[in-house]
């Protein structure tokens, strides 16, 4: 069994079936890219993940053991295994950049000393990781400034950081240069492709197919709700076998 | 009389209304977000009930709400108000006052709150946040920024209406002002306090300009 397991994921907003039927699998240090159009709940997905959205059917199994099925008793303690980077950042704009970094560090690591979890800081303060993981993201000096004072990709590189430093064991990022322009995605996307390591995986959300086609292990395509299609990039944009997925990716290349 | 005298001879008036002031303050800003907590409360006869109290409070007038707290007593456990003891009338005073302003500002606080950006909630709640750790630390300091400036008008507002205190025979400012006036068949008391209000309303929008420049993020 992989890593990350999601097996026929349901999820109805009042009426409407939103998801229905995501199936996919996931190693870790691999990287997963979910493409599609809008509206084809990729971002729905991501956000069951994180259980932002209770889900209505299925199965989401981390690590062999199925999460969030037994309600909101382990919710916490099971939600963060999954990190999550918004595409609109959602910084918190009362605090400087270090602090968005700190603050969920500290908080974590009182909660963790409590339940006698294992530290996240190797033995320094939530000031001193926190200052390490802006220096990862290349915003060192910036530690001051207000979410205000910053470029766009400047914050979605903080709100990495700050998911980051939490050490999720699966990342994942909802569209995360959607809502920069052309001269700032390349500042995040170098970012993002700097992070993929052994011991983590990474969701990313995206309608840059380049970027999809360079960084993933894996694609899943979802139309109507569900995996249309789910494999190797090679594979889903090297031979793509449904014509949703060809007349998807003949549309994107339009576009580009 | 010169009006320096005048303003001398009103200096008790001036610490009772500044005694009402502050301590309607210092009440009725937590009860009014425990009045918002109410109103906002998931479970519907909660917060009924919290929307009728708030519907009570603003919709009668200031005046005949310390009449019903000063003989509350009297007329609903019989008490004769002789027996409730000297400081009774300052007592009713306070609760009624924090009791009103506690309703005007419950609401201003759900108007900050409920348009809180709900990206914020799901942030913290990614982070591990807890739903008082979320309120505490992400939503009520970006509350507090948006409703400074609604506040500093409730508030500038109540340093005028401790006046109505008078209407039960606190011996507040204004009550002084009366006294004095009608002794020395002059003016002059009035003018003295209409400057003092207007001092401590000035010093309420000096403080607040004070507060939005401290909380200086933009939400």
């Amino acid at each position: 069994m992989a890593y990350l397991e999601v097996k026929d994921l349901v999820k109805n907003y009042g009426k409407t079936r939103v998801l229905g039927g995501i199936s996919l699998s996931l190693e870790r240090g691999e990287v997963l890219s979910v493409i599609g159009s809008s509206g084809e709940g990729k971002t729905t997905l991501l956000r069951c993940l994180n259980n932002l959205e209770p889900i209505d059917g299925g199965k989401i199994i981390v690590g062999g053991e199925e999460i969030y099925s037994d309600g909101k008793r382990r919710a916490l303690k099971e939600r963060l295994k999954f990190g999550l980077v918004f595409q609109n950042f959602n910084l918190f704009p009362q605090y400087s950049a270090l602090e968005n970094i700190r603050l969920p560090l500290f908080l974590s690591e009182k909660r963790r000393l409590k339940t006698g979890a294992e530290s996240l800081l190797s033995g320094k303060t939530a000031e001193e990781t926190a200052r390490e993981y802006l220096a990862l993201v290349g915003l060192e000096s910036k530690e001051k400034s207000f979410p205000s004072e910053l470029s766009g990709g400047q914050k979605q590189r903080v709100a990495i950081a700050r998911a980051l430093a939490l050490k999720p064991e699966i990342l994942c990022f909802d569209e995360p240069t959607s809502a920069l322009d052309p001269a700032l995605t390349g500042e995040v996307l170098k970012v993002i492709r700097s992070l993929k390591r052994t011991d983590r995986a990474m969701i990313i959300v995206t309608h840059q197919m380049g970027f999809a086609k360079e960084i993933s292990d894996k694609v899943a395509f979802l139309a109507d709700g569900k995996t249309e299609e789910f494999g190797a990039p090679s594979e889903i944009f090297g031979s793509p076998q449904s014509e949703k997925l060809k007349s998807f990716l003949s549309g994107e290349k339009d576009l580009e | 009389m010169n009006l320096s005298d005048i303003l001398w001879s009103l200096r008790y008036g001036v610490l009772y209304t500044a005694e009402i002031f502050a301590l309607t303050l210092a009440f009725s800003l937590p009860l009014g977000l425990a009045v918002c907590f109410g109103r906002l409360c998931r479970l519907k006869p909660v917060s009924l009930l919290f929307r009728f109290y708030i519907s009570v409070m603003r919709g009668t007038p200031l005046m005949l709400q310390l009449f019903v707290a000063y003989f509350l007593p009297y007329y609903a456990f019989g008490i004769p108000l002789k027996r409730m003891g000297e400081s009774w009338l300052f007592i009713a005073v306070i609760a009624g006052f924090s009791l009103n302003y506690a309703a005007y500002f419950a609401e201003i606080f759900r108007g900050g709150i409920t348009s809180a950006d709900k990206g914020q909630h799901e942030a913290a709640a990614v982070l591990g946040f807890t739903r008082a750790q979320t309120f505490f630390r992400v939503i009520f300091p970006q509350v507090l920024k948006r409703v400074t400036p609604a506040i500093a008008n409730e508030i500038i507002t109540l340093v005028k209406d401790t006046s109505l205190a008078f209407a039960i025979g606190q011996a507040e400012m204004f009550t002084a002002a009366k006294r004095l006036a009608s002794k020395e068949v002059s003016m002059l008391p009035y003018l003295a306090a209409a400057i003092v209000y207007y001092a401590l309303c000035l010093l309420v929008a000096f403080a607040a300009s004070r507060v939005e420049k401290r909380l200086s993020f933009s939400v």
